[in-house]
């Protein structure tokens, strides 16, 4: 579980490093990115920190993920400001629900102790909420393939975690 | 016509045949299944030899264990805790599942070993084997099952016991099915319960790393002796592989069997899954706190290094494995080395790239130039 996060965190940072590396200077989008990546990388110091301490294993593909999430980073943001949002929105979109699922589990029976790696969970999710309306603020939808791109990553980040979770 | 007019006569099921649903549906219950051991003889092989005799306390295993941990101690040079795990004598004879797990309780701690927790969980008065064999039958059919089944241990419990007797017997019989039958005689169990390690030698091997690891990592926990190494991660890397060695001390006679059945097909799972838990403690335990690719390859090459360690140390006759000592020392130290200049993985993979380009160029570049 652990391990999915913590790919999942490193894949947005890279993300976001890629869309700065293309649209750093510009004079809206710049300042937001840099906000987000921010807090990106608080989420992710937040795992690297768990990882070990739980003597979870980091999955095999960090740096799939590393290469891979730069480039649909750059890739994104070449679109425009639109398409970087719209990347945003749809990797927000799937982040979330997966912080969702996991608390959801952390409900269930037998992790009461983990209550405050519920805690955080449910922090990081509001955090990727956030993310996500501030996309769709910078219109998102009105990029340029909106629907087929976000399905497309949407379909990407789910393969992402099926992959994390298993290797 | 005829067919019908039985039919209405009789009664709609008067066919002569049994009725062709389930008999729970129409109201009768299906009669429980033989109890399996109404006729056959009282102990067969597998996995239930506690089920018509209590299990015996261990019985001079201490004493035995006694000897072995003054070759181990010395060999050791001290402070470090006796050769086999379960060495104190239990608190009560019967209760030997509880012994077990609380003489070898690393075993839950590490999540390694033969059960991880199951062993301790379970009271003599625990009815059903957790082994899952046939369907148990209820208390009152089978007088001689119910009866021996008060006493039965968790079986996990049982071939940890049987591991621990047998590898008194290993310097003398090698990894072999003699050895398990020695330790098994040695608990009066019958020698049918050979079967409770169906992989035989390679299995034992399998099960003595998996407790060797666990003992070591108890060591790591705050109290035990490695505990309290500090210094650079080389430091403490170094007597955790050295303190692994010590463990292994007693069998080392019949190491290099070992090493050679470890390789086999057979075992190669087992023993390659030791190997990846132990590196794993003793990166954690020098305080590696990676989640990149790093991980991986400081665990790699960890287990290649202590591998290279334990062949040195195999023909390594001097007092005390000092001379191993300083192999390791001076082994672990050049790599640490050379893992600083190196600086991490993108170096490592920008050179290996660079020379597999190199390579494909003066392969191709010739073969092009050539004519081919």
């Amino acid at each position: 579980m652990l391990r999915v996060d913590h790919a999942g965190e490193l894949g947005a940072r890279r993300i976001y490093a890629g869309q700065l590396a293309v649209l750093g200077r510009h004079p809206v989008a710049g300042p937001l990115l840099r906000e987000m990546a921010a807090q990106e990388a608080v989420h992710l110091a937040a795992f690297d920190d768990l990882l070990p301490r739980r003597r979870v294993r980091p999955t095999v593909l960090t740096p799939v993920w590393s290469v891979a999430g730069y480039a649909l980073g750059v890739g994104t943001a070449l679109l425009g400001v639109r398409g970087a949002m719209a990347c945003t929105v749809a990797v927000e979109t799937v982040i979330a629900g997966h912080y969702n699922d996991q608390v959801r589990t952390l409900l269930g029976e037998g992790y009461e102790a983990e209550a405050p790696l519920r805690a955080t969970l449910r922090q990081f999710r509001d955090e990727e909420m956030e993310h996500k309306e501030t996309g769709l603020a910078n219109e998102a939808e009105q990029a340029f393939a909106y629907r087929g791109l976000s399905k497309v990553i949407e379909g990407g980040c789910r393969a992402a975690i099926f992959l994390s979770e298993r290797v | 016509m005829a067919f019908l007019a039985r039919a209405a006569s009789r009664g709609l099921w008067s066919t002569g045949r049994p009725p062709r649903v389930l008999s729970s549906v129409a109201g009768v219950t299906i009669p429980p299944p033989p109890p399996p051991n109404a006729t056959s003889p009282p102990l067969t092989a597998g996995p239930r030899p506690g089920l018509t005799s209590p299990p015996p306390p261990p019985p001079s295993a201490a004493s035995v264990a006694g000897g072995f941990s003054d070759g181990g101690g010395a060999a050791a040079g001290g402070g470090l805790p006796a050769a086999f795990p379960g060495d104190a004598p239990p608190a009560a004879g019967v209760d030997v599942g509880a012994a077990a797990a609380s003489g070898a309780g690393a075993f839950g701690d590490v999540g390694a070993g033969v059960s991880g927790g199951a062993g301790a969980a379970t009271s003599p008065g625990a009815g059903g084997p957790a082994l899952g064999g046939p369907p148990h039958p209820p208390a009152g059919e089978d007088p001689a099952t119910a009866a021996g089944d008060e006493d039965h241990d968790d079986g996990d419990g049982v071939v940890r016991e049987l591991v621990h007797a047998a590898m008194h017997h290993v310097p003398a019989h090698g990894w072999t099915a003699a050895a398990i039958a020695a330790g098994a005689a040695d608990m009066g169990l019958p020698p049918s319960s050979v079967g409770l390690l169906p992989g035989g030698g390679a299995e034992l091997l399998t099960h003595f790393l998996l407790s060797v690891n666990a003992r070591v990592a108890e060591q790591m926990r705050d109290g035990g002796p490695l505990a309290a190494v500090v210094g650079r991660p080389v430091d403490r890397v170094h007597a955790a592989v050295m303190g692994r060695l010590a463990l292994l001390a007693p069998v080392k006679g019949r190491w290099g069997e070992a090493l050679a059945l470890g390789g086999r097909p057979d075992a190669v799972g087992g023993t390659v899954r030791a190997t990846a838990e132990f590196v794993d403690e003793v990166w954690a335990y020098a305080g590696d706190v990676s989640t990149d690719f790093s991980w991986y390859t400081k665990r790699a090459g960890l287990a290649t290094l202590y591998h290279t360690i334990e062949l040195y140390w195999l023909t390594d006759s001097s007092a005390d494995a000092a001379a191993t000592s300083a192999f390791a020392r001076r082994t672990l130290g050049s790599a640490a080395s050379a893992d600083a200049a190196l600086s991490g993985v993108g170096a490592q993979l920008g050179a290996a790239a660079r020379a597999v380009a190199a390579t494909a160029e003066g392969v191709l570049g010739g073969s092009i130039r050539r004519g081919f």
